[in-house]
């Protein structure tokens, strides 16, 4: 419970505390499993899912219940960028060049023109995606997705206004 | 296919739904064992943590902001600039006037012309009142003018005349900062009068004489001195 106590320890609040620990418990073995995902390296995995909890530990008045659907997916949107960082770093070290914005997340095919949108999202890199889900779906601001993923709020701006031009063309091959 | 942002929330929080049903078995989840390896690397990052004394992360708003921002402060100013330059050049031309309006009110030019400009014989005048106990100081005359000052224990009063004769005018300038400007009339001729710390100065075109002085009388005794000059 190393990186517990170090993340309560950038939580002076005894609730923020509590949730904090409850959060950990939760949603450590699901952290895991998605940076496992990307990144196909347990080492790496564990790596991104201890640099993600001190992200949390950072940003605990954008969470909400412990239990709810919407901390679920902050949680894993968390690590999936600090996952997401790693991998880059990783292939960095060798020498392969690497564009994360063709980091997809799912594979989905484009279904009906109702959902045509919804799949756009789907299918758009995971830099792109989280920034939109996170602006779109779950409402938060420019400033907050920046403390959440570690961007600047220019960056964010940037990848939102990326993202719409690319499900625009994604919606234009349909 | 276009797309409002009504749309593209809808979608989004339908694509959240989804992704979220797929992490849905999370039993699987709870299974995975941290390595020891894990375990220690958290304890130096515990170390490292207490060491240091570890604040809430900052949000960097990027440079990329900031230049966008400075750019379009940049065009904002430009837009106001051109909006308001015709109300700078207004306010600089009144402020012009104003300037060129105080410059003459503290300065003003008197410039006289008389018609009556002549060869005639220069006459000085001759005072039919003077005040109780007033002397004659000075009297100097020429072919053309006069200068005189009488004056009592504490009083003064003191005239210049002069003819128009060879010059087709005359430019009186007066420092009027600070003064108090009366005009009285004596039949139809208009005398300025003109109030400075206590002291009168007196300007007067009086048919083809210029006469102006000084005197620190009261505005009634000096306008009663004028009034029974005489030139004969």
């Amino acid at each position: 419970m190393n990186i517990l106590s170090v993340c309560l320890a950038l939580i002076e609040d005894k609730a923020e505390q509590d949730k904090f620990e409850a959060l950990y418990y939760q949603y450590r073995g699901l952290m895991y499993y998605c940076a496992q995902k990307l990144l196909h390296d347990e080492h790496l995995a564990e790596d991104a899912v201890s640099i993600a909890f001190l992200q949390v530990a950072q940003n605990m008045d954008k969470v909400d219940e412990v239990m709810s659907a919407s901390t679920k997916r902050l949680m894993v949107t968390i690590v999936e960028r600090k996952a997401m960082t790693l991998y880059q770093r990783q292939q960095r070290e060798y020498n392969r060049t690497v564009d994360m914005d063709e980091v997809i997340c799912e594979a989905t095919s484009l279904g009906t023109e109702e959902n045509a949108l919804m799949d756009a999202i789907l299918q758009l890199p995971l830099i792109y995606q989280q920034v939109i889900l996170l602006k779109y779906s779950r409402g938060y601001s420019s400033k907050e997705i920046a403390a959440i993923l570690d961007y600047t709020v220019a960056q964010v701006d940037q990848l939102l206004s990326r993202g719409r031009r690319r499900l625009k063309k994604l919606l234009e091959a349909v | 296919m276009r797309f409002t942002e009504k749309q593209l929330c809808q979608a989004a929080r339908r694509a959240d739904e989804k992704l979220l049903s797929q992490l849905s078995d999370e039993t699987s989840y709870q299974e995975y064992v941290f390595s020891e390896t894990f375990e220690q690397k958290m304890k130096w990052l515990i170390q490292q943590m207490r060491v240091k004394n570890i604040k809430q992360k900052k949000v960097f708003l990027g440079w990329q902001y900031y230049i966008r921002n400075g750019v379009a402060v940049i065009l904002l100013c430009f837009f106001l600039t051109c909006i308001t330059i015709p109300n700078v050049v207004q306010a600089g031309y009144y402020k012009l006037i104003e300037v060129i309006e105080t410059v003459l009110t503290e300065y003003t030019r008197y410039q006289y012309h008389s018609t009556e400009q002549t060869d005639e014989l220069f006459i000085p005048v001759t005072f039919g009142y003077l005040p109780e106990g007033m002397k004659e100081i000075t009297y100097r005359e020429t072919e053309t003018s006069v200068h005189t000052i009488y004056r009592n224990q504490y009083q003064y009063f003191r005239l210049e005349q002069r003819i128009f004769r060879h010059i087709d005018g005359m430019t009186y300038i007066i420092d009027t900062e600070d003064t108090t400007i009366e005009t009285v009339c004596i039949g139809t001729e208009k005398i300025q009068l003109i109030k400075k710390n206590g002291v009168y100065s007196y300007v007067w075109l009086h048919e083809k004489y210029h006469i102006k002085g000084q005197s620190n009388l009261s505005i009634e005794e000096i306008i009663k001195i004028l009034e029974t000059i005489t030139i004969e």
